[in-house]
C-alpha cells in the first residue's frame, strides 16, 4: 500500500509565509507536464510500483494551474505504470482557479476530493499574505465546490497572523461554516527561512504575533469547530467522521510514498530483505558496510530546479543521489512516536516494541508517567495521545520524551 | 672565565626586545641568514604570543671582538607580564647585567620600570638602550630624559639603536663586554645553581636551565632540588644553543641545561637550587618561593562527558607550567569540573586559550575571583577560594580581601577617565608622579577582586591603549563584602554565586536576573529568578511558562526536517544544565559570567 505525491511548481504569485518549491512563471507548464510523464514511465518495472496506491495527492504549488487534460495525461501515465486502487484523490486548488467547468472536468479525471487554499476571508490577511484572491473570489468558489457533486474536500485557514484579532479569527471561521465543509486543515502562521515573511520580521517590518496570544486563538479554532462536529485528529487538521485525510495518514502512519516531480519528497520502508537488496541493487541509499544494518527506510527528495527537470535529466537524477537519506531503525522509532504525539492516534507501545524494536528507558519512562500525571498525555492501554493541553507543547514533550 | 657575560633585556611589549634579540643572534652569527628568515617566519606568527610569552629561555651567543677576543653571551629571556614577576625575579638573578630596552617613539611603561627596580636590587648593571631610533616619530632627546630621571645615569651613557637595521647593535655588544661584570669564578665552592626555567620535554622528561652560581656540575653525578630533596642522575649537562649542545661540565658562571629523566614539572621549581647529593651546598641560593596562584576560577566542561579530557589536559598543560594549580569541583549547576588557580589573568586567559586551542576543549569559566580571608563567629580564620563556599552570613565576623598597590603610567590627558576606573573600583589614591613627555604616573591601592574582572581591559580602552599598568600585591584588608546568590524557582545556582562589594550587589544581581531572563527558555512552568544575600531576595524577575511549542505543518517533506531539528534539540538539551526543575542553556551561563562590567 503506498502513496504517490505529485509537485507541480506553478503559482500565479508568491505568498509571503511559503517556503514550498515553486516558480511564478507559467511558460514551462507544458514542458513539466512532458518531464513528469517521462519521470513516471522511467520507473515502470520498479520496485515502487510494486505496491497498490491508495492515495495520489496533487499538490504545489497551484495544481489547478493546470489544464484538465494535462492532469488527465499525467493521471492516465500513472495508472499505466502503477497499481492504482485509490481511495482518495486530491488536488490542490486556489480560489482563483475554480470554474464549475473545471470543476466537472476534475471529477471527470478522477478526483474525488479538493484542497482549497483559502486561508482568510479577510481582505486585510489575504493581502498581508500576499495571496492570489479576494474574499469574493474565496466566496465564489466555496459556492462551486457545494454545488459540484464533490462531497470532500477541505479548506485551508491560517491564524495566529501579526494584529489578528480573536474576532477576526472568529469571523473567518463563521464565515467558513456557512459551508459546512466535512474538513479544514488550521495552521498557525509560521515564519519559515527564506520567506518573503521571514525578510520582513528581520527588518523589523513584521513582529510576529505573541504565542501566548496564538494559543488563544488556537484554542477557539478547536472549540469552534468541534460545534460544527469538525473533530482535531492532527495538530492542525479537523474533520468530520470520516472525512480524515488519508493521504496525509500515510506520511504520518510511516506508509511507503513516492513524491514526483521537482521538491516532492518520498519515503520507502522496505518490508522484506529482497525488497532492500533490490533497493540497494539500483544503486539507490543505503551505506554500505555493516551501518547499512542498522538502516531500514530511506527518504529522498527530488531537486528543487525546474529547468534541470525539464533539460537536464541526467544531472537531475544524478542529483537525487545525494539528496537520499537511510533511516535507521531507532529514528524510525522516535518518528513513529512524535508523529503518533501529533495526530489523535497517539503511539501504540506494543506497536512501537513489535513493528520498531523501541523500547523507553527508565528515564523516558518516568517522563512518560509524569506526563501523564500532568494532564500533558492520556492513556488508554498501550496507546498514548497528547490531551488538548498537550498538543500546544507537542514539540516541547516529544523532545523531552525522546532525549 | 672573564669572557662570559650573563644578561637579559628589561623591555615592555611591542618596545622592540624580539627584533634586538634576533639582530644580536644573527650579528653573533647564532644563526644563519636562513635560520633567520625563518626565525622572523615563526616570530610573525608567534608576534601575539610573544607579549604573553610566560616561559623564559635563554641562549648562548659567541661573540669576536674586532681585536679577536672571544666571548660568550648568555642571553637570558624574561617574561614580560606582571602574572610572571616571579619569575623575571628568578631571570634576573641569573645575570650580572640587564639591557634596559626603551622605545624611543613611546617611553617608559609601568611593567618595565618594576622589572628595572627590580634588577637595580639585585645588583645588575644597567645598559639602557633607546630602541626604534630610526623611525621618523621617535624622541630620544625626550625619553632619553626618562630614562635620566629613572635611573640616575648620564645621557651619555644611553645608547641608540635600532634592532630593525641594526643601527648600534655592535656598540651594544662592545658596551656588554666593558660594562656587565664577568662572572665569579667560584668554581671551588660546593655546587649551587639557580633554577631560573624549566620545560617538559615529552622524551627526556623535565629539563631545568640553570645558572651554575657556584662549583662545577658534571655529566653523570647526583644531585639534588633543594627544596624538596629530591635526587638525580645529570644524564645530560649543555648550553643552550639554537639546540641543546651537551658539554661535559658547567661551571660557575655558566647558564645551560641540565636533564636527569625527572618526571613531573612540578619538582624541577624555578627559583629552587640544584646542589650534589655528596658534599652538596648547605644552604640554597635565598629567595626561592612557591608560585602562589591569586586568581581562581572554575573550569567546567561543557559536555560533562568530556571532563576526563579535560582533566588530562589540564595534566599536560601543568607539565609545562607548573605554576598552574587546580582540584577538582563539583557544581550543582554545571558538574564536575575544576577549580583552577592562576598567577593572575593573563596566565588564566592563556591557560584557557592552550585548553581551547590545542585540546579542543569547550569550558565554561566561572568569574574569576580572588582568594579570601574570612574570620567566623567561631574565632576560626578560613581562606575561601570559591564564593560558593563562603559561609552563612550569619557564621562570619569579617571577610579580609587582598589589595595591591596599583602603578599605572599614562600620558596626562587620560587622567581623568583612570581615576574615574579606579574609583569605581574602589580604588584609594596614593599619589601621582609627573614624568618627562607629558606623562604621568598614577598609584592606587586597590582590591585586587576590583582588578581581575575586565580592569585592564578598561584601562587599555580608555586611554586609547597608551597606559600601562604594574601592580604589586600589598595586604589583606576588611571590605564589606556579601555573597550574591542567584536562585532558580528557589534552588542556587552554585556557578553564579559571586562575591560582590555590599553597595554594588544590588545592581549586579539585578543585571543577572534580567541577563537570565533574556536567555532562558520558556519552559514547562514559569521560572522565578531571584539575586538574594543570604535569605534576603534584592532582586527578582520571571520567565513566563511555554504556553506553545507545536509545529503547525508536517507533511512529506517536513519529516526529514523535524527530526534534524530534534536531533540538534536533543543535542542541545544535552548541554543544558539542570538546576532543580530549571534546564539552563549553556549560552545563559556564558552570558552571565562573561558580562562586563558595564553589564554587571
Amino acid at each position: 500500500m503506498s502513496g504517490i505525491y505529485i509537485h507541480i511548481p506553478f503559482c500565479k504569485q508568491a505568498c509571503s509565509y511559503c517556503d514550498f518549491y515553486f516558480v511564478t512563471k507559467s511558460v514551462q507548464k507544458e514542458d513539466f507536464v512532458s518531464s513528469l510523464i517521462q519521470e513516471i514511465a522511467a520507473l515502470e518495472g520498479h520496485l515502487f510500483t510494486e505496491e497498490v496506491v491508495r492515495s495520489v495527492y496533487f499538490g504545489g504549488g497551484t495544481p489547478s494551474l493546470l489544464t484538465s487534460d494535462q492532469l488527465e495525461r499525467i493521471m492516465a501515465e500513472l495508472e499505466r505504470v502503477f497499481t492504482l486502487e485509490v481511495d482518495e484523490l486530491t488536488i490542490e486548488m486556489n480560489p482563483d482557479n475554480v470554474t464549475p467547468d473545471y470543476l466537472m472536468s476534475l471529477k471527470a479525471c478522477g478526483f474525488d476530493r479538493i484542497s482549497m487554499g483559502v486561508q482568510s476571508f479577510s481582505e486585510k490577511s489575504l493581502s498581508f499574505m500576499n495571496r492570489a484572491h479576494n474574499r469574493d473570489q474565496a466566496l465564489k468558489a466555496l459556492d462551486d465546490i457545494v454545488a459540484s457533486s464533490f462531497k470532500n474536500y477541505t479548506v485551508d485557514l491560517i491564524y495566529g497572523l501579526p494584529n489578528q484579532t480573536k474576532s477576526e479569527l472568529q469571523e473567518d471561521i463563521d464565515q467558513l461554516m456557512e459551508f459546512d465543509p466535512p474538513h479544514i486543515s488550521a495552521y498557525a502562521l509560521t515564519i519559515e527561512h527564506n520567506t518573503r515573511l521571514a525578510k520582513q520580521v528581520e527588518l523589523g517590518k513584521v513582529k510576529p504575533a505573541d504565542d501566548d496570544h496564538v494559543v488563544n486563538q488556537m484554542d477557539l479554532l478547536a472549540e469552534s469547530l468541534k460545534n460544527y462536529s469538525l473533530y482535531r485528529y492532527e495538530v492542525s487538521s479537523f474533520a468530520k467522521e470520516g472525512f480524515q485525510a488519508k493521504h496525509n495518514q500515510i506520511y504520518w502512519n510511516h506508509g511507503n510514498y513516492i513524491g514526483l516531480g521537482p521538491g516532492a519528497h518520498s519515503f520507502w520502508w522496505p518490508k522484506s530483505s529482497e525488497e532492500k537488496k533490490k533497493l540497494i541493487g539500483d544503486g539507490l541509499g543505503f551505506s554500505k558496510g555493516s551501518s547499512s544494518e542498522k538502516e531500514v527506510a530511506l527518504r529522498w527528495s527530488n531537486p528543487k530546479d525546474l529547468m534541470a527537470y525539464i533539460h537536464k535529466k541526467n544531472d537531475y537524477q544524478q542529483k537525487i543521489r545525494t539528496l537520499i537519506e537511510p533511516v535507521n531503525e531507532s529514528s524510525l522509532a522516535e518518528e513513529y512516536i512524535w508523529l503518533g504525539l501529533r495526530t489523535s492516534r497517539g503511539f501504540d507501545h506494543t506497536l512501537l516494541l513489535d513493528l520498531y524494536k523501541f523500547e523507553f528507558n527508565t528515564k523516558q519512562h518516568v517522563r512518560l508517567k509524569k506526563l501523564v500525571k500532568e494532564g500533558k498525555i492520556s492513556q488508554s492501554g498501550d496507546r498514548f495521545s497528547l490531551t488538548t493541553e498537550g498538543v500546544r507543547l507537542a514539540d516541547y514533550i516529544a523532545l523531552d520524551l525522546l532525549s | 672565565m672573564s669572557n662570559i657575560r650573563n644578561f637579559c633585556i628589561i623591555a615592555h611589549i611591542d618596545h622592540g626586545k624580539s627584533t634586538l634579540a634576533d639582530r644580536l643572534l644573527q650579528i653573533t652569527g647564532t644563526i644563519t641568514e636562513r635560520q633567520m628568515q625563518e626565525q622572523m617566519l615563526d616570530d610573525m606568527d608567534l608576534e601575539r604570543e610573544r607579549g604573553i610569552t610566560i616561559k623564559s629561555h635563554a641562549i648562548k651567543l659567541n661573540y669576536e671582538r674586532p681585536n679577536g677576543e672571544k666571548y660568550f653571551f648568555n642571553l637570558i629571556d624574561t617574561p614580560g607580564h606582571v602574572d610572571f614577576a616571579y619569575e623575571v625575579s628568578r631571570a634576573l638573578k641569573a645575570c650580572e647585567g640587564a639591557i634596559l630596552v626603551v622605545d624611543a617613539t613611546q617611553g617608559i611603561e609601568a611593567q618595565t620600570i618594576s622589572n628595572l627596580y627590580q634588577a637595580i636590587e639585585q645588583g645588575l648593571e644597567i645598559i639602557p638602550v633607546l630602541n626604534k631610533i630610526d623611525l621618523p616619530s621617535s624622541d630620544p632627546e625626550g625619553v632619553g630624559q626618562q630614562v635620566v630621571d629613572l635611573i640616575g645615569c648620564k645621557m651619555e651613557e644611553i645608547l641608540h639603536v635600532s634592532g630593525k637595521t641594526g643601527e648600534g647593535v655592535l656598540k651594544l655588544l662592545e658596551t656588554i663586554i666593558e660594562r656587565v661584570p664577568a662572572p665569579k669564578e667560584e668554581v671551588d665552592k660546593p655546587l649551587r645553581a639557580l633554577i631560573f626555567d624549566s620545560i617538559f620535554n615529552t622524551y627526556r622528561g623535565s629539563v631545568a636551565y640553570v645558572r651554575v652560581v657556584e662549583g662545577v656540575l658534571k655529566k653523570g653525578e647526583r644531585f639534588r632540588f633543594m627544596s624538596n630533596g629530591m635526587n638525580y642522575n645529570a644524564e645530560d649537562v649543555g648550553y643552550l644553543r639554537m639546540s641543546y649542545e651537551p658539554t661535559q661540565e658547567l661551571r660557575a658562571g655558566d647558564v645551560g641545561y641540565v636533564i636527569g629523566s625527572v618526571k613531573s614539572l612540578q619538582d624541577v621549581r624555578v627559583g629552587d637550587t640544584i646542589t650534589h647529593v655528596k658534599n652538596g651546598a648547605i644552604e640554597p641560593i635565598p629567595g626561592y618561593q612557591e608560585a602562589k596562584p591569586v586568581v581562581f576560577s572554575g573550569m567546567f566542561p561543557t559536555r560533562s562527558e568530556d571532563f576526563e579530557d579535560l582533566r588530562s589536559a589540564l595534566e599536560k598543560l601543568q607539565l609545562n607550567d607548573a605554576s598552574l594549580t587546580y582540584e577538582p569541583e563539583t557544581s550543582k549547576a554545571l558538574g564536575f569540573g575544576f577549580r583552577a588557580g592562576f598567577l593572575g589573568l593573563l596566565h588564566m586567559e592563556i591557560v584557557q586559550e592552550r585548553l581551547d586551542r590545542e585540546f579542543n576543549i569547550d569550558i565554561i569559566t566561572t568569574v574569576p575571583n580572588v582568594q579570601y580571608e574570612v574570620e567566623l563567629e567561631d574565632k576560626s580564620k578560613i581562606r575561601v577560594d570559591n564564593p560558593s563556599q563562603m559561609p552563612e552570613v550569619g557564621e562570619i565576623i569579617t571577610i579580609l580581601e587582598p589589595y595591591i598597590k596599583a602603578s599605572i603610567i599614562t600620558p596626562a590627558e587620560y587622567i581623568g577617565s583612570i581615576m574615574k576606573l579606579c574609583q569605581e573600583r574602589r580604588g584609594v589614591y596614593v599619589n601621582q608622579m609627573f614624568m618627562q613627555n607629558n606623562r604621568v604616573e598614577i598609584s592606587y591601592e586597590l582590591p585586587m577582586a576590583e582588578v581581575v574582572f575586565d580592569f585592564y581591559d578598561r584601562l587599555k580602552s580608555g586611554t586609547r591603549g597608551y597606559a600601562s599598568l604594574d601592580y604589586e600585591l600589598i595586604e589583606y584588608r576588611p571590605g564589606q563584602l556579601v555573597r550574591l546568590d542567584i536562585l532558580l524557582n528557589g534552588d542556587q545556582v552554585d556557578a553564579l554565586s559571586s562575591i560582590s562589594h555590599k553597595d554594588k550587589a544590588y545592581y549586579q544581581g539585578r543585571k543577572v536576573c534580567t541577563k537570565l531572563k533574556e536567555l532562558i527558555p520558556r519552559q514547562q512552568y514559569e521560572v522565578a529568578i531571584q539575586a538574594a544575600i543570604g535569605s534576603r531576595i534584592i532582586a527578582r524577575d520571571s520567565v513566563r511558562a511555554l504556553r506553545k511549542d507545536v509545529t503547525a505543518k508536517c507533511y512529506g517533506g517536513d519529516i526529514t526536517r523535524k527530526r534534524k531539528l530534534l536531533e540538534k534539540q536533543k543535542e542541545g538539551k544535552k548541554r543544558m544544565k539542570q538546576v532543580g526543575a530549571v534546564e539552563i542553556p549553556q549560552e545563559a551561563f556564558l552570558a552571565v559570567l562573561s558580562m562586563d562590567d558595564d553589564d554587571r
